[in-house]
């Protein structure tokens, strides 16, 4: 489903439900990201409350975060996109084998380096084997300040049909900071392309510090650099 | 020596942070007293950085000083600056791979997360500048020989601080089956209902509080002794140090069934039994309000997003931060003091506040609503007004003294008072309070607000006011007013007093400034191999012929005398080519 999406961890650390309620009332979708701290009957809350949503990686409606990765190498996790395994974890090392026997198992997100997908070549490892891919332009930003993704790749990974949901945040391209969107956000262009495609668009960046006015002057931005 | 084992990952967080305070943080500040003998006190600061995985570590940083209390925020040296004297884990590192830099030792992913999360920042990355993704939390000072522990962090985040808070990821996925450990609440035994009734009668009275103290204290129970050290009057030093140690030790189970919604960690005990504290009320703790606890509660602050919830139990509730729309209407008729957003305010206060602190954001985009504000009817007629400036995105940042100056003209209360305000709902940082042209400087808590250009922003508001209709500066002199977080130097004093206005000192004689902290030591450069000339006295630097980059490869002769052959071709072309054409 398409549209345009606020990830719960925009108010990470703070009660799912209060979370969800407060990134509801800005009137666009939720998707349910880990980080939160559950609250009872969330899962019946976000049910009855009839707010478009999806799933991201370790989501749990009963605890912070859940498993995404076996120290085997397998995907665990059923929600609508996962982050591939970081390289320092006990899954890394079989990602490649489980990659080649399920290429279309789950979206998996592009990442920066230290994660799988999170350098050029791995990403066109992942385009040669028709990878469904959550792009995250903040993350491929990352990738080309550290000089690990070319402009060919990025164009192939932009102009892919295998893109099926799209993350937008602003950093420095050094850490993956979560700052608010600006106007020269990486790729934002491109991300508007993709909303009016028909592709769901999830803003990711943290609004604790916004005021009511603020977050709906952020979506405003989103809307009017997407739309 | 052996660390004793932590207590079970499943304890309350209040618990952990017990067990962390004496094991892992006062044997740190105590290594560092015997390791340099100039410093005099140690600010332990938390910044929580989270990552995509939501593995929301919690990082500690030390900052070092020969003064009583170490600035902050706190300014490393470098090569432009001198710095502010102290130290700090980064200014003694400079490299995150120097084991200096890890001197606050503990898991960062794991029990410090559920330590000390709740005093965190929200938001807070590891691009920013430490001073504003950190918070002072524990100050600690030399005393006899030991170290002082004085716990100056308030909870930030108060519902990350009760029993029910979750568990870290990490622990989730490596012992899934592991259940929070359950809380239990001994109830306070019934022979003592009299005497709460009798407390609770008369909340501002220390008579039955002071009977009810004697009566505990005759059998052995803490909470006795605490509440004498409360009210004694003048308290000692070791008298406050004891009744700190016996808050950090009790003050969970002092709450009683209230520990399910109010964060130990924001917990005031002033007057000896709960005087205040944040609150977090939601669907299964609402309940809680109707608790006869309450009944000496004075202040109550509702945490960002618990339910606002009044009850006739709160008899002696004369103050409320954190109110939200939602809760106007119930404000029970005891309440003057109100500290809320300005929506609240614009949807109508009730007439019996008479105190009003606005939280607005320290940003310049707050500035025109800010005046707007202040320009409405209903503000005449507070007796108090204060103005909060909340933390917000650096880039949005305001110079403090444009909206210093905004309020110091509009406002038009008796008193007025402009300063910084905590996530907490706390003054934080440096406050001005203005009345009868004196305005009184304080410093009532450590955050970014305390930084020396935001003191001089104020500073800067009072000379340049301008033309409005306050009453409350026709003349203005200052007075600063020193307490434990700030001892002005002598020299800090005459810095002062050339602000551009006349300012006073109040408290205890100032003391010189100490010595700047020795920097650390490094390896010193290696000497360049100069060679001065003994009759031109030029100066050149020798360079070894035979020396080169590994990576380089040898200049062939060949490859020169080629070059050379080229250019002298080129040359002769050029001039032909310039003859023919003349």
């Amino acid at each position: 489903m398409g549209g345009l999406y606020l990830a719960l961890s925009c108010l990470q650390g703070r009660p799912m439900r209060q979370a969800f309620d407060a990134l509801a009332t800005l009137g666009v979708g939720v998707q349910l990201t880990p980080g939160n701290e559950p609250t009872p009957d969330f899962a019946r809350h976000v049910a009855a409350s009839g707010v478009p949503t999806r799933t991201h990686h370790g989501f749990s409606f009963e605890r912070r975060a859940g498993k995404v990765w076996s120290d085997e190498g397998a995907c665990v996790a059923s929600s609508d996109s996962v982050h591939p395994p970081r390289h320092d974890s006990p899954a890394a090392e079989h990602f490649s084998r489980w990659l080649e026997a399920n290429p279309q198992a789950r979206v998996l997100e592009t990442m920066y380096p230290g994660y799988c997908l999170g350098s050029g070549d791995a990403l066109e490892q992942a385009l040669t084997r028709s990878v469904p891919l959550a792009v995250d332009v903040s993350h491929l930003f990352i990738q080309r300040t550290a000089g690990v993704l070319t402009d060919g790749t990025l164009r192939r990974v932009l102009d892919s049909p295998h893109v099926v949901e799209v993350h937008v945040s602003q950093n420095d391209g050094r850490h993956d900071s979560h700052r608010p969107l600006r106007r020269d956000s990486f790729e934002l262009g491109w991300a508007r392309e993709r909303l009016s495609s028909g592709l769901p668009v999830i803003y990711e960046a943290y609004l604790h510090l916004l005021s009511d006015d603020a977050r709906r002057a952020q979506l405003d931005l989103v809307r009017q650099a997407l739309t | 020596m052996t660390t004793p084992p932590s207590p079970p990952i499943g304890s309350t967080p209040f618990t952990l942070r017990s067990w962390s305070l004496e094991h892992e943080v006062r044997p740190l500040f105590q290594r560092v007293f015997d390791e340099r003998p100039q410093v005099r006190s140690l600010l332990l600061c938390v910044a929580q950085y989270w990552a995509d995985e939501a593995d929301d570590a919690v990082h500690g940083h030390l900052v070092l000083s020969a003064r009583d209390v170490p600035r902050w925020p706190h300014r490393c040296a470098d090569d432009e600056h001198p710095g502010d004297g102290d130290l700090c884990t980064y200014c003694c590192a400079r490299d995150f791979n120097d084991p200096r830099a890890r001197w606050v030792s503990w898991d960062d992913n794991g029990l410090a997360i559920r330590c000390w999360q709740a005093f965190c920042h929200e938001g807070a990355n590891q691009e920013e500048d430490p001073n504003h993704t950190s918070v002072p939390v524990v100050l600690g000072r030399r005393h006899e020989g030991g170290v002082a522990l004085d716990f100056v962090g308030r909870a930030l985040r108060p519902w990350l601080d009760l029993p029910t808070t979750g568990l870290p990821t990490w622990f989730l996925q490596e012992e899934a089956s592991t259940p929070l450990e359950p809380v239990v609440v001994t109830p306070r035994p019934r022979d003592e209902a009299p005497f709460r009734d009798a407390i609770a009668a008369a909340p501002f009275d220390d008579g039955p509080r002071l009977v009810f103290a004697d009566w505990l204290q005759q059998r052995g129970d803490p909470l006795g002794e605490f509440i004498s050290l409360s009210l004694a009057r003048p308290r000692s030093e070791a008298a406050s140090m004891r009744r700190r140690a016996l808050v950090q030790e009790h003050a969970e189970a002092w709450l009683g069934e209230l520990v399910s919604c109010v964060s130990p960690g924001s917990a005031d005990f002033s007057r000896g039994l709960l005087t205040g504290a944040s609150v977090c009320f939601d669907e299964r703790t609402e309940a809680l309000a109707s608790s006869p606890a309450w009944a000496t509660v004075e202040h109550l602050d509702f945490a960002e997003m618990s339910r606002v919830t009044f009850s006739t139990a709160m008899t002696a509730l004369t103050s409320v931060s954190g109110l939200r729309r939602e809760g106007l209407h119930a404000l029970p008729p005891t309440v003057t003091h109100v500290a809320c957003r300005p929506e609240v305010v614009l949807a109508g206060l009730p007439p019996q506040v008479k105190a009003l602190t606005v939280a607005v954001p320290f940003a310049a985009s707050a500035r025109e609503p800010l005046r707007a504000l202040l320009e409405r009817p209903e503000l005449t007629r507070l007796e108090r007004l204060s103005i909060g400036l909340e933390p917000t995105l650096d880039d949005d940042a305001s110079p403090p003294w444009e909206l210093a100056r905004e309020v110091l003209t509009w406002a038009r209360a008796d008193v007025v008072s402009i300063g910084g305000w905590s996530a907490g709902h706390r003054r934080s940082g440096w406050w001005l309070e203005c009345r009868e042209g004196v305005a009184r400087l304080s410093l009532e808590g450590l955050s970014t607000f305390q930084s020396s250009e935001a003191r001089a922003g104020l500073l800067r508001a009072l000379r340049e006011w301008g033309d409005g209709p306050t009453s409350v500066l026709p003349a203005v002199r200052v007075v600063a007013v020193a307490n434990q977080l700030w001892k002005p130097s002598a020299e800090e004093q005459a810095s002062l007093g050339r602000a551009g206005v006349p300012v006073e000192f109040e408290g205890p004689p100032p003391a010189p400034e100490p010595a700047p902290l020795p920097p650390p030591e490094r390896p010193p450069p290696r000497p360049l191999p100069l060679v001065v000339d003994p009759i031109s006295r030029a100066v050149s630097l020798p360079v070894d012929a035979t020396a080169r980059p590994v990576s380089q490869k040898p200049v062939r002769p060949f490859t020169r005398w080629f070059e050379l052959v080229l250019l002298v071709a080129a040359a002769a072309a050029l001039v032909v080519r310039a003859c023919a054409s003349a």
